[in-house]
């Protein structure tokens, strides 16, 4: 984090004590994954995940979503209030630390907060949590989603990751070429 | 009388799965004009593979089982080969009732075709290691045949099948006839060199599958897609719907009928033997006989022996060929999905190109001759493993995120190998399957109830299908070894078979060594119930061989007038 947004974090805390808890439409629970203020976090996050770069990144594959629809039809009604759940939490971890909600926290901001969220599942306390309550870090599956619909989308195939629709051949072993990207399926 | 003749054909030939699809080729490439039957849908080759040739991309869930999928089927959906893909290749599990009396994973597809449409491929032959088990240890009855009297049909099927392999003289895995092998990559052949240079009595052989490697009777070659359970536009593997079916239609004496669900095989007790089937149409649901002077059943072995315990008469009042009792009885499966994963760090500089649907095989080691024989169980397995560099879905589970990551996930990974086992299941004369006597499916027909579960010598066997992956990946180098033991329901391997079991005795099985019922010699039966012992080779190309040699002996036992 650099200087400059470590004093607007904390100025930001300030504030937000201050102006208790007004809200905005982006700052409002989010209680459906097909509201807008859904869609725009998990397309922030994803992107923040996966971003642009010279090749394009999450919200540019579609990502978002995809994301979406499979949290609507590939999850059970309990894995997707967990996820809901653990979304809201992040949000109100933002407000209550950087005083403002995450979308309208600085890029720099965000990430600090993303890389934070992306570390926790690591910890004790949450692997602990999903053996036991069998419940995952909504980050986790935020990520594996990314994953799935970002290396298996046809705008990842265009230089990030490497997809033959008909190879035609099987050569078990070859030398890696410099640059050779993994195969976008197996 | 007309219409009596116009539904008599020399030969009925119930199912069009991998064995019916045989049968049909078989009988009338021999001129005998054949009803094939099918109780499900057509499906042509090529034209009716919907998903062949999507990317990727064009699912919608890029193949995360959906939850309604998951509820609709939820048997189903548990198959290895089921997801967005290929689901509509497996059956409605809610439409097609069934009763667990302990779990047990019916999979099933009904279409042309059947489940050799998804099937896994994997072709291995037995050896009189399996033909005289049953014998040597006392347990259930003796198979009525040996090597000697299947392996000229096992080549005789092979060489039409194409199968993928190399020879390599094992006396517990005699060879195929083979097509050119799918090499290891540079992972699995370290682990090969390791296996051999440490075990005494064990190797790792590449895959024998059926696959065509070069063309092969105007199929092939594989293209290296592994989408194969969606068909094959390239006809790169075998299937009824590819391969046996063309070259039935092909002799002009082939009648194939789908939406034809066989409730049961008409008995006419003065004459003393079947005379043909009754079929209810799917479609019209109306009923109609046809008649035959032989009948083949190869409507799967829990089909086929629905079929046979509802063909009840005043002569088979426990059902068809049943004085036995055997009938519905000695269910077994292999037993799988234990092992072990490990992670490799060398030949960060390899890779493989192309996506090979096959792996590598590890033969059975176990309790093949005196030095490597086990107190703890009888029997053995071999296992199903394979090498690769971990790709971009080893993301979940990294740290990280960014443009850095993102670049990160996509070049290759560690290279991991994964050993998994397919186990041998003795015959259980309790591990059996009867019809309900008040539930009836759609059709107004009984429902089955299976009761099935692996025993000590399989759970013993377990232990050590687990202990011995771990073992050898440890003597390959590999790191953070995984042992792993899914504890999986009988049925879910799709291997399941042994209900009308081949046997010397009319008094103790059903079918003869030509798979010809003891009882009712116009009947003959060659799918997986007619196994005696299930050996812990991948069944189909057995059951393969078995049918052409069947419809052989069926052909000149008419010839002579026999029949």
């Amino acid at each position: 984090m650099k200087r400059r947004d470590a004093l607007r974090a904390g100025a930001a805390s300030v504030l937000g004590i201050l102006s208790g808890c007004r809200s905005s439409s982006s700052e409002a629970e989010i209680t459906d994954l097909s509201s807008p203020q859904a869609h725009d976090l998990i397309s922030v996050l994803a992107e923040i995940i996966l971003p642009e770069t010279d090749t394009p990144g999450a919200k540019s594959a579609g990502v978002d979503q995809f994301i979406i629809r499979a949290l609507n039809d590939c999850h059970t009604a309990r894995e997707r209030a967990a996820f809901v759940q653990g979304l809201n939490e992040f949000q109100k971890q933002c407000r209550s630390r950087f005083g403002m909600p995450f979308l309208q926290c600085s890029a720099s901001l965000q990430l600090v907060l993303v890389e934070e969220a992306d570390r926790e599942p690591f910890g004790l306390w949450s692997r602990i949590k999903s053996r036991v309550l069998r419940r995952t870090h909504f980050f986790r599956t935020l990520k594996r989603l990314t994953a799935l619909g970002y290396f298996t989308s046809r705008e990842a195939t265009t230089g990030v990751v490497a997809y033959e629709q008909i190879p035609g051949r099987w050569t078990g072993c070859v030398e890696l070429k410099t640059g050779q990207k993994t195969w976008a399926s197996e | 009388m007309s219409s009596v003749t116009e539904n008599t054909y020399d030969a009925i030939v119930v199912g069009s799965g991998i064995t019916g699809g045989w049968a049909a080729k078989e009988l009338t490439r021999h001129g005998m004009k054949t009803l094939l039957l099918e109780r499900g849908r057509e499906v042509y080759h090529i034209k009716d593979y919907p998903t062949a040739i999507n990317d990727p991309w064009d699912f919608e869930h890029r193949l995360l089982l959906t939850v309604k999928l998951k509820e609709a089927s939820p048997v189903q959906s548990r198959c290895y080969a089921f997801d967005e893909s290929t689901s509509h290749f497996f059956v409605n599990d809610s439409e097609n009732p069934y009763v667990q009396v302990k779990p047990f994973s019916w999979i099933r597809g009904y279409q042309t075709g059947g489940r050799s449409l998804v099937w896994g491929r994997q072709c291995y032959r037995f050896s009189d290691l399996d033909f005289e088990a049953n014998l040597k240890e006392g347990i259930a009855v003796d198979w009525p045949i040996r090597y000697r009297d299947i392996a000229p049909w096992y080549a005789y099927v092979e060489r039409f099948v194409g199968i993928s392999g190399r020879p390599e003289s094992l006396p517990q895995l005699p060879d195929s006839v083979f097509l050119p092998p799918m090499e290891m990559n540079c992972v699995e052949k370290h682990m090969a060199r390791r296996i051999r240079e440490t075990f005494e009595n064990r190797v790792m052989i590449e895959g024998r599958a059926a696959h065509v490697t070069v063309q092969h009777l105007g199929r092939g070659p594989c293209q290296y897609r592994n989408l194969c359970a969606r068909g094959c536009p390239f006809a790169g593997y075998f299937s009824t719907n590819s391969a046996t079916l063309p070259a039935a239609q092909e002799t002009g004496n082939l009648t194939l009928r789908p939406f034809s669900i066989v409730t049961e095989v008409v008995y006419d007790e003065v004459k003393s033997r079947a005379v043909g089937v009754r079929v209810i149409d799917a479609k019209t649901r109306r009923t109609t006989e046809y008649y035959s002077r032989i009948i083949f059943l190869n409507a799967s072995t829990l089909g086929t022996t629905q079929i046979l315990l509802n063909s009840v008469s005043r002569r088979f009042p426990e059902g068809l060929g049943n004085g036995s009792g055997q009938v519905g009885r000695n269910l077994m499966d292999h037993h799988f999905q234990v092992g072990a994963a490990g992670d490799y760090e060398g030949f960060p500089d390899r890779y493989y190109e192309g996506r090979r649907p096959n792996g590598t095989y590890i033969p059975r080691f176990r309790n093949i001759d005196e030095k490597t024989r086990r107190r703890d169980y009888l029997r053995g397995f071999g296992y199903q493993a394979r090498g690769k560099r971990l790709g971009w879905e080893r993301a979940g589970m990294t740290p990280g995120v960014g443009a850095r990551f993102k670049e990160r996930m996509a070049v290759p990974g560690i290279w991991n190998m994964w050993l998994g086992g397919w186990g041998e299941c003795l015959p259980y004369p309790d591990n059996r399957v009867w019809l309900s006597k008040d539930k009836v499916d759609m059709w107004g027909l009984p429902i089955l109830h299976v009761d099935c579960s692996f025993r000590e010598n399989e759970l013993s066997m377990r232990r050590d299908m687990k202990n011995s992956a771990a073992e050898m990946l440890e003597a390959a180098g590999m790191k953070n070894i995984r042992p792993f033991d899914y504890d999986s329901p009988p049925g879910l391997c799709t291997h399941e078979m042994g209900t009308v079991r081949m046997g010397r005795d009319p008094k103790t099985s059903v079918l003869n060594a030509f798979n010809q019922m003891h009882e009712v010699r116009n009947v003959f039966i060659t799918d997986g119930s007619c196994m005696t012992s299930s050996g812990c080779q991948n069944p189909s190309l057995t059951y393969m061989a078995l049918t052409a040699r069947a419809c052989d002996y069926a052909v000149s036992e008419m010839k002579k007038g026999n029949l």
